[in-house]
């Protein structure tokens, strides 16, 4: 299979989101029909990361707009999600399920349990997370 | 949301006829499943055989609603999961806290 790349920007709302995280799943199922659970996994931490982007970096601002890369490999698929938020410190260490009883806080370490690796950068003026999924 | 309820003798029934239950739509979940609770049904059965993805926010409504529902005295249960639900609530370890009234065909 040759490499492919793709680029979009979007509204960072929840509606825009939700369409973007199952047009990029409908797309991987084209390109890897054989590999449904790498599929979900990223369809899903997809979904994560940019709710987080939506309710934490951007704070709910749908004006601000989220970029987004994609880069599928022979070996891996690497995703790129970038915020114009503060930021966060990425300590893998210290983060743990929330007690069970919580009703958040779980989207982190949900990403941290299925991607292979997952990397946060801040800038001064787009922040990315990087996760990548091995096959 | 495309939801809705059917009262039984010793629960309600609360069928999700949705494909995604996510951070779009959770919270009016959690609204559906608190109002029910307030309403006096005591113990909710959340029929998912629909739902076919579920994030954390989706997980979260449902945690929100056991928490109220164990407050007075009564239970949210989780009934025909999906593959992915069902890993969803394993990683989690959400399956120790909810009942999972049954798990499907493999």
């Amino acid at each position: 299979m040759k490499s492919f790349k793709f680029e979009l920007s979007f509204p960072g709302d929840l509606k825009s989101v939700r369409a973007f995280c199952m047009g990029v799943r409908d797309l991987l199922r084209n390109v890897w029909p054989d590999k449904e659970q790498l599929v979900q996994d990223v369809e899903l931490c997809l979904m994560e990361a940019l709710s987080n982007v939506i309710f934490h970096a951007h704070k709910d601002r749908p004006q601000k707009i989220i970029r987004f890369q994609i880069l599928g490999r022979q070996k891996d698929v690497v995703i790129r999600i970038y915020d114009s938020g503060i930021g966060f410190n990425l300590d893998r260490a210290a983060v743990q399920l929330p007690a069970l009883q919580d009703d958040h806080g779980r989207g982190l370490f949900v990403i941290l349990h299925l991607m292979d690796d997952v990397s946060y950068q801040k800038n001064k003026q787009w922040n990315y997370l990087q996760m990548v999924k091995k096959f | 949301m495309n939801v809705f309820f059917e009262k039984r003798e010793n629960s309600t029934s609360v069928i999700v006829n949705e494909q995604r239950i996510d951070a779009q739509n959770a919270g009016e979940f959690r609204k559906y499943l608190l109002d029910l609770l307030a309403s006096g049904n005591r113990t909710l059965i959340v029929n998912l055989s629909e739902v076919k993805f579920m994030d954390s926010s989706g997980l979260g409504a449902l945690v929100y609603a056991l928490r109220e529902a164990k407050m007075k005295n009564g239970d949210v249960k989780v009934f025909h999961l999906k593959e992915q639900v069902i890993s969803m609530f394993k990683v989690t370890r959400l399956n120790k806290i909810f009942e999972i009234v049954d798990f499907p065909e493999s």
